[in-house]
């Protein structure tokens, strides 16, 4: 028997008994879609987490700030140590913090930021704001349009959020570029205003990776933390609001041992890297019950095809045994019935694919216009061609295995038994 | 010369207490293009026996000969080639598939063989043909009078040309008239075509119509077995 007429057998027959086969694949078809949707937010969030770490690039990049425990595992206070973190109650490092996270090998690019406090921004509608900021990270920040601002030299220059320019009483990002715009500040000590003007050089995509803030170049912070700290003590003036370290392997058990150290000396160290993934872990809960559910499913559904195929066999007895009267093999009998069985888990992973993606679409713009609306780039269930293959792939092996039961008790009937059967 | 030929076979079902010898010692030949009735009542060994000369079944011991070769060596995929290409069986009970065409069921012993596309359609019709059936190719088995339906057993068991067509009681389930009009073309194959034909039956005036009547009882060959 050619592989043509076997399937042609196995579809006839599926075919012909049209209520019970819906069923079965319906039972497969709920498992697809659950793996299916599951497969699809777990490559949504993952285009969108590579996209955004591709973007900010150097994502090794370490924030490290004093760890605050006032007390102990025990609860009990915490004796001081010279040799650990400041702990200051401000949470601010000093030099001398710079010097401990210093002797900590395996990092390179020690930068330490000075608090860089503004009193409020004006823009194009001269509306006074109040603006969250941060000196630039040396780090590519995803961006709607313009460029990244100046990592060194004198150049005053700002990335500015979308909600911030759009503030500022900016139409677009292009009208915005180019433009200036004015940041106040004032001296604490000498309680001396300063107006320093800076350059929209660049407009941030909303993102929940870095989010939210405006970017400083490294002039302007130079500029504005000058000002703030007009009339300070020098000894005063080397505090740090954190400080940044770029680790000199991207080897993830290296960059864990560098934490490790750093923690030791009372330092808690996180990677851009780290913090993504934090985000995300919730997500990650979600997908890992679902997948559970969808196996238990799965699981479910292959039962069902294991008894409907046997309830085939049952059906075909004697079918089959005239079959092995003229001469087919017991091969040929096995494929019969686990082309059947695959055919079930083929339909009912195709119909769960399209099912999912249709899902998938409505999620999407339901998603998009609540709690992702205005995040760019986010899609959150996407389907592949890959994973689409895969979990045909899964699905139809499954129902195999399923199927070989059933099929193993077709090719072992004994031809005179069967047409004996009434 | 015998075409097919069996040396003292026997065939014992079951152990100890309950066993049963439903053939003990079956010596018969039958030569090429013969007619040949098998008859006894019913649990006189003649279904084990065609099921044996038509090697659904192995005997416990003796052997079968088919154009003189033994059949004990020949196993798995060529028994089933032989199978296949040598034989056609018609049954009491029909044994079509209900939803399928006539045409479908006459083509299965083809598909089995492995004949596909156009060839596999022609043998059909020309089997489907000599059955005179061919106004009916396209209906469905289940919608067949039981004189048609034994018709198109007979088409399926010829569609091979085989060289031997085993037929169990083909007219068990039919009116004396259409059993009539069965018996009809079986013969009319047997003598235009030169199929040796092995008619199982408890039927006398069928038997007759034979060139020979082989007698079965208790297991054992009481006339016309050499």
């Amino acid at each position: 028997m050619k592989y043509r007429d076997i399937l042609n057998s196995a579809a006839s027959n599926l075919w012909h008994n049209k209520g019970r086969t819906f069923l079965t694949i319906i039972a497969v078809l709920i498992g697809a879609l659950t793996l299916s949707i599951t497969m699809g937010i777990n490559s949504g969030v993952n285009n969108y987490l590579t996209k955004q770490i591709g973007n900010v690039g150097n994502t090794e990049q370490m924030i490290i700030a004093p760890s605050f425990s006032s007390s102990n595992s025990n609860g009990a206070p915490e004796r001081y140590n010279a040799n650990k973190s400041s702990n200051n109650a401000d949470g601010m490092l000093t030099k001398n913090d710079l010097k401990k996270i210093k002797t900590v090998k395996g990092i390179k690019d020690i930068k330490a930021l000075k608090d860089s406090n503004v009193t409020y921004v004006q823009g194009l509608n001269k509306v006074k704001y109040v603006i969250d900021a941060q000196p630039t990270l040396g780090i590519a920040y995803d961006l709607k349009a313009g460029r990244q601002v100046a990592i060194s030299g004198n150049s005053s220059e700002i990335l500015l959020t979308k909600q911030m320019m759009k503030a500022f009483g900016y139409h677009n990002a292009q009208q915005a570029l180019g433009k200036s715009i004015t940041l106040v500040t004032n001296s604490p000590v000498t309680k001396k205003k300063e107006k320093i003007s800076a350059t929209i050089v660049g407009v941030r995509n909303d993102s929940m990776v870095s989010s939210g803030q405006n970017v400083y170049s490294h002039g302007l912070s130079q500029k504005i933390i000058k000002a703030n700290q007009d009339g300070m003590p020098t000894a005063l003036k080397d505090r740090y609001v954190e400080i940044v370290a770029t680790p000199t392997s991207k080897n993830p058990d290296k960059i864990v041992t560098i934490e490790k150290k750093l923690a030791k000396k009372g330092y808690t160290a996180q990677t851009l890297k780290d913090a993504v993934k934090q985000l995300f872990q919730t997500f990650n809960i979600a997908t890992g019950v679902l997948i559970i559910f969808g196996a238990i499913a799965l699981v479910a559904a292959s039962f069902g095809v294991v008894n409907t195929l046997y309830m085939s066999v049952r059906d075909r007895t004697r079918e089959i045994g005239l079959m092995k009267a003229l001469g087919l093999s017991q091969g040929k009998v096995f494929s019969i019935f686990s082309c059947e069985a695959i055919l079930i888990g083929l339909f009912g992973s195709l119909l769960g694919l399209l099912g999912a993606m249709g899902i998938g679409q409505a999620l999407n713009s339901v998603a998009r216009k609540t709690f992702l609306k205005g995040i760019d780039g986010f899609t959150l269930i996407q389907f592949n061609w890959p994973n689409s293959l895969l979990i045909i792939g899964i699905i139809c092996l499954i129902t195999f295995l399923a199927g070989t039961l059933p099929a193993r008790r077709a090719a072992k009937l004994d031809p005179i038994t069967a047409l004996r059967y009434e | 010369m015998s075409l097919l030929e069996t040396r003292n076979v026997v065939r014992t079902y079951g152990k100890g207490t309950t066993k049963f010898d439903a053939l003990r010692g079956v010596s018969l030949a039958i030569d090429k293009g013969e007619s040949v009735a098998i008859i006894g009542k019913s649990g006189s060994g003649k279904s084990t026996l065609m099921h044996i000369m038509a090697l659904l079944d192995q005997p416990t011991s003796g052997s079968i000969l088919l154009d003189n070769q033994p059949t004990n060596k020949i196993k798995g995929r060529a028994l089933n080639k032989l199978r296949n290409q040598t034989f056609g069986f018609v049954f009491q009970q029909f044994f079509l598939n209900a939803q399928d065409t006539v045409l479908e069921n006459v083509m299965l012993p083809l598909k089995i063989a492995g004949v596909t596309g156009k060839r596999r359609r022609e043998l059909a019709l020309t089997a489907i043909k000599a059955v005179d059936l061919e106004s009916k190719a396209q209906n469905k088995a289940n919608n067949l009078s039981g004189g048609q339906k034994q018709r198109v057993c007979i088409a399926r068991a010829l569609v091979n040309e085989p060289q031997i067509i085993f037929a169990d009681e083909p007219t068990g389930n039919l009116d004396s008239t259409t059993g009539e009009m069965v018996e009809n073309i079986l013969f009319k194959l047997h003598r235009e075509k030169g199929i040796t034909l092995i008619i199982v039956t408890h039927d006398p005036d069928l038997a007759q119509k034979c060139q020979r009547q082989i007698q079965i009882k208790d297991g054992l060959v009481v006339e016309g077995g050499a």
